[in-house]
């Protein structure tokens, strides 16, 4: 009776904050899902498909891992400013050394994810933003989840630059760490676990210098569907932007793609989204003089980009001065000095932006 | 006095996490400041952050009000330092990038910078750092759509290095002078190379990072080293090594036997496959 008397008496705080995880399979999007520990390594790149599925790049181990996040409310969005991302992230994980890689918004909640490598052992972790801007890293340790393997160049680990989800297709781009051509892997929906991932060894008619493309790998991707086509928009390391049809890439073999425009040699794309009619860049190398290597944020009309006819010879869309060439391109210094961005809605994006992650209304 | 005797609690704060009778004992774990609560896993009445935690000092908030404190020293390993970068001396104007390595795995910001001629930052560098999985070699690349021939330029922009220029890398300290030469737009020539000894001479200088893990030699026991335009093998050697070709090999403008990086991509179909085994005897 005592006993039973103090157990009561005593304060029972809330638990300390850990995600338990699992919800139940949907197999419309992935399909022989399995219950565990996925043993990531590595969280590259992060991207939402439907119904909290969360593609995470773990190039370590060359391959494509399947998580679904906890089930949780649909919220606004916002969330408080977090001046110092990577202080945060390192005092939610008990890491001193952050290297961030990502940030996605699941669109069916509205909640932000980050994807960052974090410790002395590198280690890849995923955390879920809350309202009041607090981290809260997911266990990974026992989830759903399905793991697909892409072709190795060889066996020194990977990078996985982008991933997009398609209606048809997940989209990754792919290089090896010494730096290797352009590896695009699509894989069909629904998501299989263990399927084998089809590889398009990409080549691009690179309009800006009237030849073939070359080596210099894509590093962002970004998808969109007209009444037509599902198209991919792909930018490569050496700056045109290239859009390929999706049925094409999912063939394999070389694809051909088109360039409708450039952003000029020592230009580079951190990271590519369309909102509305518009595709949003954050662009490296748009600076000048001193600051040439700052990352500026441009918007391209969607309607130019996937116009069925393009002109004949591509064009550079910004001088050097970082000034508009032509109407279909525009500056939006809302979105400078962003490293990576996730849409949130047709008015807001959430920026990794000047280190520190925040909502940035257009 | 009785009812705070039962209350209390015990519990443990090491940087692998904390060890409490009941998973309820602990409130959260936080580094001494903040207010952001680390994230973790249970490992039955263990709570283990998603790291064990590093330097600094932390504290565990038990449900009685107890708080747990713990130091973690910053271990007293040196300051990375940079062993080598390649390539050095005289390099090809269409240089694709460096290669350098440290002497021990890399966890601090590095700092890298291309000093032009005139001392001042070349602008040559694409926002591209490719890590080992180690973190203990890492590849700068310069921008690739400033290396290869006819493509516009962003207005006054120009290729990344000059011709007949010195430049010096600054990466973490260490000062790496080199002169550019010609371009290189011709493909390395398998059919010239050939093994003499423990060494593998090439045609010309290649891509150290991948030249090193682009060959085996089968009853072999040592390591490869790359040097210049050769490969070395330092270790015991079997008599008759051949040495096969396993990995990718490039020279320093990121030309392969199949194809030049300045090239359409349809040229590899055109020539035939390199050959790939070598031996003394050929």
């Amino acid at each position: 009776m005592t006993a039973l008397l103090l157990l009561t008496a005593c304060p029972q705080p809330d638990p300390i904050a850990v995600d338990d995880t699992g919800s139940a399979p949907l197999p419309t999007i992935v399909e022989g899902a399995q219950q565990g520990d996925p043993g990531i390594a590595s969280a590259h790149r992060i991207a939402f498909g439907p119904q909290g599925w969360l593609a995470i790049g773990d190039g370590d181990n060359d391959r494509l891992v399947l998580v679904q996040v906890p089930a949780l409310d649909a919220i606004d969005g916002a969330f408080a400013d977090i001046d110092d991302l990577d202080s945060a992230v390192g005092d939610a994980t008990g890491a001193n050394s952050v290297d961030m890689n990502d940030v996605s918004v699941d669109p069916e909640t509205g909640r932000t994810y980050l994807a960052a490598s974090v410790g002395a052992s590198d280690a890849g972790v995923v955390l879920r933003v809350e309202e009041d801007g607090s981290l809260v890293a997911l266990d990974l340790s026992d989830v759903t989840y399905a793991v697909i393997e892409y072709p190795s160049v060889d066996d020194l680990g990977s990078h996985v630059y982008d991933m997009v989800w398609t209606e048809s297709h997940l989209v990754l781009a792919v290089t090896e760490w010494t730096w290797s051509p352009s590896q695009v892997v699509t894989i069909e929906r629904p998501l299989t676990h263990e399927a084998t991932a089809g590889v398009a060894s990409t080549s691009t008619y690179h309009r800006t210098h009237n030849s073939w493309e070359t080596t210099a790998p894509i590093t962002t991707l970004f998808a969109y569907e007209d009444s037509e086509t599902s198209w991919v928009g792909a930018s490569y390391q050496c700056a045109p932007v290239v859009r390929f049809d999706v049925a094409d890439l999912a063939a394999g073999g070389e694809v051909v793609g088109e360039t409708p425009f450039d952003y000029g040699g020592g230009r580079q794309v951190l990271d590519f989204e369309v909102q509305g009619d518009g595709i949003l860049g954050a662009v490296y190398g748009l600076g000048d003089g001193s600051n040439w290597d700052s990352v500026a944020g441009t918007e391209i009309d969607a309607s130019y980009f996937f116009a069925t006819e393009i002109d004949e010879e591509a064009s550079i869309a910004f001088n050097r001065s970082g000034e508009e060439k032509f109407d279909y391109a525009r500056l939006d210094e809302s979105l400078d000095l962003i490293y990576r961005f996730s849409v949130l809605d047709d008015a807001r994006v959430v920026a990794y932006q000047d280190g520190a992650l925040r909502v940035v209304t257009r | 006095m009785i009812w705070l005797l039962a209350c209390a609690v015990e519990g443990e704060l090491t940087a692998d996490g904390v060890r409490v009778s009941d998973r309820a004992d602990l409130v959260e774990l936080r580094r001494a400041g903040s207010e952001q609560p680390v994230s973790g896993t249970w490992s039955g009445t263990t709570f283990r952050p998603v790291v064990p935690l590093e330097a600094g000092t932390w504290e565990a908030e038990l449900r009685d009000g107890q708080v747990l404190t713990l130091v973690v020293e910053a271990e007293a390993l040196p300051e990375p330092e940079v062993l080598d970068i390649r390539p050095g001396g005289v390099v090809p104007a269409n240089l694709l990038g460096f290669h350098v390595r440290f002497d021990q795995p890399v966890g601090v910001p590095v700092e890298r910078r291309l000093l032009g001629p005139d001392g001042e930052d070349a602008q040559a560098f694409a926002e591209t750092w490719l890590w080992s999985e180690d973190r203990s070699e890492l590849n700068l690349l310069l921008h690739p759509g400033r290396t290869k021939t006819d493509i516009p330029f962003a207005e006054d922009l120009g290729p990344n290095l000059i011709e007949g220029s010195s430049y010096t890398l600054v990466v973490h300290g260490h000062e790496h002078a080199f002169e550019v030469g010609p371009p290189d737009h011709t493909r390395p020539l398998p059919e010239d190379w050939r093994v003499q000894g423990d060494t593998l001479i090439l045609d010309e200088v290649m891509r150290s990072d991948l030249l090193v893990r682009a060959f085996e030699i089968e009853g072999a026991t040592g390591e490869f080293v790359a040097e210049e335009d050769r490969l070395r093998f330092v270790g015991e050697l079997p008599e008759d090594a051949v040495w096969v070709q396993v990995g990718r090999v490039e020279d320093l403008a990121g030309n392969t036997p199949t194809r030049t990086f300045d090239a359409p991509a349809d040229e590899a179909l055109r020539q035939d496959p390199p050959p790939t085994r070598f031996s003394e005897r050929r």
